[in-house]
């Protein structure tokens, strides 16, 4: 009876499972697995990143908002990423924590939290922190939040944190990090900067004052710029200049993995995506949220000071980038301007974006849908996939 | 046997032949009977095996055409409509006693196409997480008439929610017999207002105890209410007098109350395991609690993180997860040896580990996880990194051709990734339209079938 116990157990061990591994190889998981992951949802034109940590199952996610272009099914999707999902897992249900947070009140970044909420609420009970950027009175003001206010905020009152003054290097203590993550000093979530506008007269300016998030992996960062624009990267660039840092995480990021760059890589009148931020931080790989909606979004300038900085890693993957050139009289221009690193393929079926292909790291969720990017703990990235 | 027997024949007959011979008929008519339902399966049963829902609204369209004008339900619109889907006579009885004494032929027809296994004994806990093909049937439902699918999909998409009406206890059980109710922040806010403080909330629970604790067997609808109202007692802060509810579920056979009185035991002491597989095994789903034994352990929670006892208990997840009952195993398998994959610096070791994901994913797929098929062919791009697969393109068409027959959402990306001309501008659209839609890429799909060779 053993002998045929132990022939069916080795015929599925070989069939089925993993375990015709050793302890040492799982252990090598447990201390270097690809732990971290970072999913820059397909929204249409709008904005959801979400963070999970695969050692405690718990999750940040930073904005989710939509303006046009959403894809079908899109509230589904995002629970799902949220561990909503059977299939995914059903206890973190209750156990895998959210940080929520809302980088500013612009519509397309917060009008799918109270929508989500309500038609998951087993959310509101995994909701650990909900962390809002920006104004207290400009998401009062507005629609879609005073939604979130009423449909969400209202029902977790006691997780809810509007920020209200500017702030920077605020270290975020949220449960996302795990314990063995806590203990080395450069791994650390935090916001970087926001508010930004308060105290200007850029003070009701929404994307001034947008949250800029920060994951810090042994050093290696994940810089999510919401929509923040020139002033408040340079009103940050300024003070962290002038102060010491004394703790790790009030050091400013040098070495950026990843940036999901800011305003949907627009280059517009309050200066999003500065020329001066991008090559103060040089990331190794970029991605834009954005969705075939409002010109120049992805703007070709964005492109154009990428190529300068010259910081995005090559990739094996030839894969194509819608980017923004409105005018027809500029799609020759476009064309040169980015050779070789960008081939001009062709102008969309809209014709104000024009499709390039490329192999160096840098996606469009429109022309990309939803991008993955895992990290190991020691800040490295271990895999990379996009949707299609 | 002779089948032709005169009258005097059997006038003839004493007592014991008249018995004999009335025995014989009667296995006679019981093999024919079975028989007959074996070959002849009914529209939507067939329909629910092939998931052909290009099908399942053609049929639809023209039910609504022939019949749905009609506002009394007569028993020859009955037979007429049986006739058309080729429903079973127990079908229409099974329908019509879901409805009042006379309900409306859209109804009755609603009724007909709603799935109702799908919430007898649910391991789900929302909507969205049924297959989009018993989402569409229940949207069909609904459309039809059938009242109890339009309350589920009302909540589910959160569409024209007024419960001004609500305000007592028996409001509140009304509402909780929907299935997912507590799913929809509405109702939890609904039930907050109605139990506003301790007692009325005791009441209502023990309202709850005496109508269901003396009845030996429950309802679908009596066990979806312990199930809604044992979630409403966690948002309530109760988790005590969740845990009973859940409690009770779960010794009425329901598997949802089972996993959830599990997790509830679970959460401030793992080594409860035994009690938590003890109640799943008569259940048949054992292998779905051993599943979530494995990511307590993987995801170190309830216990520190420990990778190779999560393993363990996939193995043994896998190993009594007969017939794919629970494909969604496989795919959390193939998701865990994915991870693990990623963490090997050994090539072989690697590629190995991306195999058996490979594998787990085309049994996830098999069984119904349409996300599973984005995964092959993810896993089956990374497999052609480490070592040369043949004709890789080839099969990455396969699989999006399998995906496209079965599923919309993922069908769309793949087809696009293999190639096939899709359109990507897509609106947010509701289920319906997504159903329309995922009609017309099938469409595709089909005409351009001879593109995809099979493996």
């Amino acid at each position: 009876m053993s002998i045929f116990l132990g022939v069916i157990l080795v015929f599925y061990q070989v069939l089925y499972a993993i375990s015709d591994f050793d302890a040492t190889d799982f252990q090598l998981s447990q201390e270097h697995g690809p732990n971290f992951e970072v999913i820059v949802k397909n929204v249409g034109q709008g904005s959801c990143t979400i963070l999970k940590n695969h050692k405690n199952a718990c999750y940040v996610v930073v904005d989710a908002g939509t303006s046009s272009n959403a894809p079908v099914e899109l509230l589904n999707r995002i629970a799902c990423a949220l561990g909503m999902s059977d299939v995914h897992m059903d206890f973190p249900s209750y156990a895998g924590r959210i940080t929520a947070i809302t980088s500013h009140s612009d519509k397309d970044h917060i009008n799918i939290f109270s929508k989500l909420f309500n038609l998951n609420t087993i959310l509101f009970l995994r909701t650990a922190r909900f962390i809002l950027g920006d104004n207290e009175q400009s998401y009062l003001s507005k629609e879609d939040g005073e939604e979130l206010h009423e449909g969400v905020l209202q029902q977790i009152p006691t997780a809810v944190s509007f920020i209200g003054q500017y702030r920077l290097d605020w270290l975020l203590d949220c449960g996302f990090l795990d314990a063995e993550s806590l203990i080395e000093s450069n791994t650390f979530l935090s916001i970087l900067f926001v508010n930004a506008g308060i105290g200007t007269s850029f003070a009701s300016n929404e994307n001034t004052n947008s949250a800029v998030v920060r994951l810090s992996l042994n050093d290696q960062n994940i810089l999510i710029m919401g929509d923040a624009s020139a002033i408040a990267t340079r009103r940050y660039l300024v003070d962290r200049k002038k102060r010491i840092p004394t703790e790790p995480y009030q050091r400013p990021p040098q070495d950026v993995q990843l940036s999901i760059v800011s305003h949907h890589g627009a280059k517009d009148e309050d200066g999003s995506n500065d020329g001066f931020w991008l090559n103060q931080k040089r990331p190794s790989h970029v991605a834009i949220s954005a969705g075939y909606r409002y010109n120049g979004h992805p703007d070709l300038g964005l492109f154009q000071e990428l190529f300068l900085i010259d910081s995005l890693v090559d990739t094996k993957d030839l894969h194509q980038i819608a980017i923004g050139v409105p005018n027809p009289e500029d799609y020759e221009y476009a064309a040169e301007q980015l050779l070789p690193d960008f081939q001009f393929i062709g102008v969309d079926a809209n014709e104000k974006w024009s499709i390039f292909a490329t192999q160096k790291s840098v996606y469009n969720t429109a022309s990309s849908g939803d991008i993955r990017y895992i990290f190991k703990s020691d800040g490295s990235l271990a895999d990379f996939s996009r949707e299609y | 046997m002779h089948l032709l027997i005169k009258r005097q024949d059997l006038i003839m007959l004493n007592k014991r032949q008249r018995n004999r011979l009335a025995l014989s008929c009667f296995f006679l008519l019981f093999t024919f009977r079975i028989c007959s339902a074996a070959t002849t399966d009914s529209f939507v049963a067939e329909v629910s095996k092939t998931r052909n829902l290009v099908v399942l609204f053609e049929q639809k369209t023209k039910l609504v055409g022939k019949f749905k004008k009609k506002d009394s339900l007569t028993r020859a619109i009955e037979d007429g409509i049986c006739r058309h889907i080729r429903a079973q006579h127990y079908e229409v009885l099974q329908s019509k006693s879901k409805l009042g004494a006379m309900p409306s032929i859209g109804e009755f027809i609603g009724a007909l196409f709603f799935p109702h296994p799908c919430f007898a004994n649910t391991l789900k806990t929302n909507f969205n997480q049924l297959s989009f093909f018993e989402r569409s049937l229940i949207l069909i439902s609904a459309d039809f008439g059938f009242k109890f699918a339009k309350n589920i999909i009302i909540l589910a998409n959160n569409e024209k929610v007024n419960l001004s009406t609500f305000s007592t206890n028996q409001d509140l059980l009304r509402l909780l017999s929907i299935p997912f109710a507590a799913e929809n922040g509405m109702v939890i806010r609904k039930a907050k207002e109605i139990l506003n403080n301790d007692t009325k909330q005791n009441d209502f629970y023990a309202n709850i105890e005496r109508e269901f604790t003396t009845t030996s067997t429950l309802t679908t609808e009596q066990c979806t209410i312990l199930l809604n109202a044992g979630y409403i007692y966690k948002f309530l802060g109760r988790p005590e007098l969740s845990i009973n509810l859940f409690r009770r579920a779960s010794e009425h056979e329901s598997n949802r109350g089972t996993i959830e009185y599990g997790f509830m035991i679970l959460e401030p002491d793992l080594t409860k395991e035994d009690e938590f597989i003890g109640r799943s095994k008569p259940l048949g789903i054992e292998a779905y609690a051993l599943w979530k034994l494995a990511q307590y352990h993987r995801y170190g929670i309830s216990t520190p993180r420990d990778l190779v006892r999560a393993n363990e208990y996939y193995l043994a997840s896998l190993l009594r997860n007969e017939l794919n009952k629970f494909p969604e195993i496989y795919y959390d398998a193939g998701d865990f040896a994915e991870y693990f994959a990623y963490s090997q610096t050994n090539p072989d070791k690697r590629l190995r580990a991306l195999k058996q994901a490979f594998d787990h994913y085309s049994k996830a797929a098999e069984g119904g996880i349409d996300e599973a098929y984005s995964k092959q062919i993810e896993i089956l791009k990374k497999i052609s990194d480490l070592e040369n697969v043949d004709d890789l393109q080839g099969r990455i068409a396969s699989i999006a051709s399998h995906a496209a027959q079965r599923s919309f959402v993922h069908a769309k990306n793949l087809l696009k990734a293999s190639g096939l001309s899709i359109d990507g501008r897509i609106e947010f659209l509701n289920l319906e339209q997504c159903v329309g839609n995922y009609a017309n890429y099938l469409k595709a799909v089909l005409r351009e079938g001879s593109k995809c060779p099979s493996f």
